[in-house]
């Protein structure tokens, strides 16, 4: 049985391993790193913050996901900046707030 | 006393800042792991979740305003379906926040990463494992099983000296429950109190960089006469190098229980954690992990730790557990990962047995 649900569960990692997915879920992270890889330095330098600061108590990919509306990432990036052990200075801060929305205005 | 202070300090509050946040945020994390072990059958009957396990998770916060939030998350996994939070939170100051309500118990390094999206390993460390243990049921878990959740208030503090952060948040809480020997963590998910009597717990962490160290602390009584003690203490450590992470942890618990002619003992635990994780790949992260813990005071048997010995091997007053798991985690998407590990289980007196994990994990 657990055999079976196992091999259930690798067909359906393989389905959705595709482009199946961007629709709902948007590019796979490495499209999104390709994408940041266009981006000003200045913005290539906030994703490395994210990637360092973020990672701490999740992952750096947690962020792309989440359902935050333009406009209130430098409210979202606060609220984690003032918990205990985050440390996330305040210029990390700011960079890591821009980057999310100047990579919110490119999305349709 | 923790609210008096709040209201203090909430009455020196300056203007509120603008509100320039979102008004509802939605997050959730659905989790389906299917796990197998490989041991002899005697094994396998030690862990109850043996087989598809799920960790489903749904919340919602409120802003009501730039420093107040209300924030209510449900979740149903191994046991029945739970408030994991429900809380509002109040910044009564640049540095200091107000939570009440059921809440995240300040303790040790994982309250902050505790669903199934915010760590690479299928199961939690052994020192917080809440399912998916081998001999489970012999040792009641392991130091305090995460997410502990718990009705209550806290005050959060963060704040900067020079490149450090101090961060420290200390809570007063309804405290877990049980009967002697040993705390129950099914009953102490319940709403009621038991014994009137209120436990504590707090954190304190230093960060500078990429190094953060924290001491944790917890203490009260389980039982309904407020007689049997709970004392726990923690210790952690994370660094981090690039977007690697090596995280240490040794934590301790002392259980007060009734021995013969009703005589008060103390059983001790003591376990420790030791975690790499880190991207090797765009898609892909690595992690292997290593934990132990050791239980002395009663005897680990079928029916969980006891003052009395059961049959051989369960006849023993000393316990101690090994693991060592490695495995790999794919991001499919962001907010979609699929996680795959292999752990290795060892014990001072019972069989060793290897466990496999592949899971799916959704979250946003």
């Amino acid at each position: 049985m657990t055999f079976r649900s196992a091999l259930l569960l690798l067909l359906l990692a393989g389905c959705s391993g595709g482009d199946v997915l961007d629709r709902a879920m948007g590019r796979d992270v490495s499209a999104i790193r390709a994408e940041i890889a266009t981006y000003p330095d200045e913005q290539k330098a906030a994703f490395a913050a994210v990637e360092e600061r973020c990672a701490k108590c999740h992952s750096p990919w947690k962020p792309f996901a989440a359902h935050v509306p333009k406009g209130t990432w430098s409210y979202v990036v606060r609220t984690m900046q003032r918990k205990p052990g985050a440390a996330i200075p305040d210029d990390d801060a700011a960079r890591i707030a821009a980057f999310f929305e100047y990579y919110a205005e490119r999305r349709p | 006393m923790v609210l008096l202070a709040a209201l203090a300090i909430l009455i020196q509050q300056p203007e509120p800042p603008k509100d320039d946040g979102p008004r509802w945020t939605v997050q959730g994390t659905f989790a389906t792991d299917i796990s197998a072990i490989y041991g002899s059958a005697e094994m396998r009957n030690t862990i109850p979740e043996e087989g598809v396990v799920g960790e489903y998770a749904l919340g919602a916060t409120f802003h009501a305003s730039r420093g107040l939030r209300i924030q209510v998350r449900t979740c149903v996994g191994c046991h029945d379906f739970q408030i994991q939070n429900a809380f509002g939170e109040a910044e009564l100051s640049e540095s200091l926040t107000l939570r009440v309500g059921r809440l995240p118990v300040p303790f040790g390094s994982l309250s902050r990463r505790v669903n199934p999206a915010q760590m690479e390993s299928s199961t939690k460390p052994l020192p917080y494992i809440m399912g998916g243990m081998v001999g489970e049921r012999a040792f009641n878990l392991g130091i305090v099983p995460a997410p502990a959740v718990d009705n209550g208030a806290s005050i959060q503090a963060s704040f900067w000296l020079g490149p450090v952060q101090i961060g420290g948040e200390a809570a007063v809480l309804r405290g877990f429950k049980g009967t002697s020997p040993d705390i129950d963590y099914a009953v102490s998910r319940l709403f009621p109190d038991n014994n009137g009597e209120p436990a504590g717990s707090g954190r304190l962490s230093v960060a500078v960089g990429l190094f953060t160290l924290g001491i944790s602390g917890m203490v009260g009584t389980y039982d309904v006469d407020h007689d049997l003690g709970y004392r726990l203490a923690g210790v952690d450590l994370q660094l981090q190098f690039g977007t690697w992470s090596l995280r240490a942890e040794a934590l301790w618990r002392e259980t007060e229980f009734f021995g013969a002619g009703l005589k008060e003992h103390v059983s001790r635990r003591r376990a420790y954690v030791v975690e790499v994780d880190g991207p090797i790949a765009d898609r892909w992260r690595l992690f292997v992990l290593h934990d132990a813990m050791e239980m002395r005071g009663l005897f680990a048997t079928t029916a969980g730790p006891l003052v009395t010995p059961g049959a051989p091997p369960f006849d023993e007053k000393s316990n101690r557990v090994f693991r060592v798991a490695g495995g790999a985690v794919f991001s499919v998407r962001p907010g979609l990962q699929i996680k795959g590990s292999v752990e290795w289980w060892s014990f001072d007196h019972f069989k060793p047995c290897a466990v496999g994990h592949l899971g799916v994990v959704f979250d946003f």
